[in-house]
This record gives structure tokens, sequence and C-alpha cells, in this order.
């Protein structure tokens, strides 16, 4: 395999000759791998159409790759930028595939799998949520923030359901989320400022307790 | 480019050789926290995305990604799972690649 610096892969790749295609298959090699590596802990990889899967993900990368070889800027490695649009391809398609027999729900009550919910407690605060959702969301914002809140769906799915684009589905559920904190500050819940602290500098109390004491 | 190694439409579905963690939050995004640091201006996962391959060779070098990147820092640690689950892939994948060098 020759080793390439990323003036050399965008070279190569852009060339008419021979170098495009050695450096095509050698490329084809290095995301193969990686992207086998990367989904260790997602697909079976004992079963025989694992590989043929991968490969497929890997030639609709590459065919990306190639079409978008200009906006590549140099700021990274370029194999690490080939990895990512790889990366973007399988999940994307993994996603859909593991989201597309499941429905969207409109109600939170009956979609959350956390066994927190479970108490009287969790149903106080399920409860809370739904009207403030109700008096504060459109109904795609609150079908859009139960999918991606409380199913868990991932919003490669939600997107396809909603037929809508990702940019959009992040502005919608954004747009709600800034509804949903307004209406905390203005009950006291919360306060106007946000919060930037890493993980480890937030104080750990729990989100339940924290709005039903107050409610 | 080489085919792929199995003909067309005869693979198993997709989802069957899905493991039955995939897409599973091992925890759900606590709401509050969320809802706590929700900015105005936030970046959205297409633009976080964009970043992603820097984002991932900063943490390799040991940089101060969240100086560098704070809008891809506070979005992934405003626990998007999509985006979280695509960093921790191309580092894995990366590693992976590595390898064969």
């Amino acid at each position: 395999m020759t080793e390439r610096d990323n003036p050399r892969w965008i070279e190569d790749l852009g060339s008419t000759d021979s170098r495009r295609t050695e450096a095509l298959s050698d490329l084809r090699v290095i995301l193969l791998r990686g992207l086998t590596g990367a989904l260790t802990n997602v697909l079976s990889q004992d079963h025989q159409d694992f590989a043929g899967y991968c490969e497929d993900f890997v030639q609709e990368a590459l065919i990306i790759i190639l079409r978008r070889l200009q906006d590549f800027q140099g700021l990274s490695r370029f194999t690490t930028w080939a990895h990512k649009i790889t990366i973007r391809v399988a999940l994307a398609e993994l996603r859909r595939a593991r989201w597309n027999d499941t429905p969207l729900k409109d109600e939170t009550a009956q979609g959350s799998s956390d066994s927190a919910l479970d108490s009287v407690e969790g149903q106080m605060m399920l409860t809370w949520v739904n009207k403030v959702m109700d008096e504060e969301l459109t109904p795609l914002q609150k079908t859009a923030l139960t999918a991606l809140a409380v199913q868990g769906m991932s919003s490669d799915a939600v997107v396809v359901k909603l037929g809508t684009t990702r940019g959009a589905l992040y502005k919608l559920v954004h747009d709600a989320r800034l509804k949903l904190r307004q209406r905390l500050i203005r009950e006291g819940l919360m306060t106007g400022s946000v919060d930037r602290r890493t993980p480890e500098e937030r104080k750990h109390a729990p989100a339940i307790s924290k709005v039903v004491e107050r409610l | 480019m080489n085919p792929s190694s199995s003909p067309p439409g005869k693979k198993i579905p997709l989802k069957d050789l899905l493991l039955p963690s995939f897409g599973t939050p091992a925890q759900m995004p606590d709401m509050m926290a969320i809802l706590e640091m929700t900015d105005e201006d936030e970046l959205d996962c297409d633009q976080t995305c964009e970043l992603l391959d820097q984002y991932a060779e900063g943490l390799e070098h040991h940089e101060d990604v969240g100086a560098r990147f704070p809008g891809v820092d506070r979005h992934l640690r405003r626990g998007c799972p999509d985006c979280n689950a695509e960093l921790k892939a191309l580092q894995s994948a990366i590693v992976a690649a590595d390898k064969i060098r």
C-alpha cells in the first residue's frame, strides 16, 4: 500500500490514470478495515452477510468522497475525513433499519423506557411534561421531541418518518427546547443562565425530584 | 471498484444483523439537564458532523477540544446520541485502520 499525505490523496484520486485506480483500491482497504472495527458492537460479525454490508457502505462512501473531493480542506488527515463520511453512510442506514418498523408516538406517558418513571413521582412528572408540551409546543414539535427524547429514536429515522431533513428537524426540536426552557424559567423551575459546565462539574441532582418538589 | 461480495437482494435484512443494543440508549437523556444546557445559538447535527474529524483528531492529540471547538463540544455534552455514537465509531475506525499500516 502506498503511503500518502493529504495532497497526494487528493492528487491521486483526482487523476485520470492508474494512480486513481490504485488510490481508490488503497482507500477502500483502509475504510473497510476502519468500518469493520467501528461496527464491532453494532452488527453481528459472525454472519456471512456482515462483510457484504460493510462493502456496500464503503462503496457508497467512496462515491460520495470522490464527489466531495474539493470540499476537503486539509484540516484533518484525509483518511479521518473519509472515515467520517463512511461512518455517516453506515450509521444512517443502520438507524433507518433499526427504527423503520417503530411508529411515532404522540404521548410521552406510554413511551418512556426509563424505569424510574414508573413511580408515582415519575407519573406526576410525565403528566406535567405532557401538559406543558401540549400548551407550549406545536403538535409536530411534540411528536418530534417525543420520538427523540422519550422513544430514543435516531434523528436519521425521524427525518424519514416526518419527511424532513436533519437540519430542519434540529431547528424544530431546538425551538421546542427553547420554548420549554422559557416555560421552566417562568415557573421558577430553572434559572435564566445556560449551564455550560462539564458533566464532571455538574452537581448530580435527580431531575424528577427537582421538578416534582416544586410542582 | 470491487462489487459487493454478495449477490444483490440475497442478503438478510440489515435489521436482522443489528445487535440488540444498537439504537437503544443505555440511559435516556436527562431532559431537564438538556433544557438547562439549551442555548440560543447551537450547532445542529450536520454542522457538528462537519467538524467531527477535526474534533476526533484533537482528542487523539489530547488537545483542549472544548476551547478549539466549543459548539461541537457543547452539542456532544448535551448528549446528542447520534453524534456521540458517530464520534465513538470514528475513533474506533481510526484505531482499526491504523493497524494495517
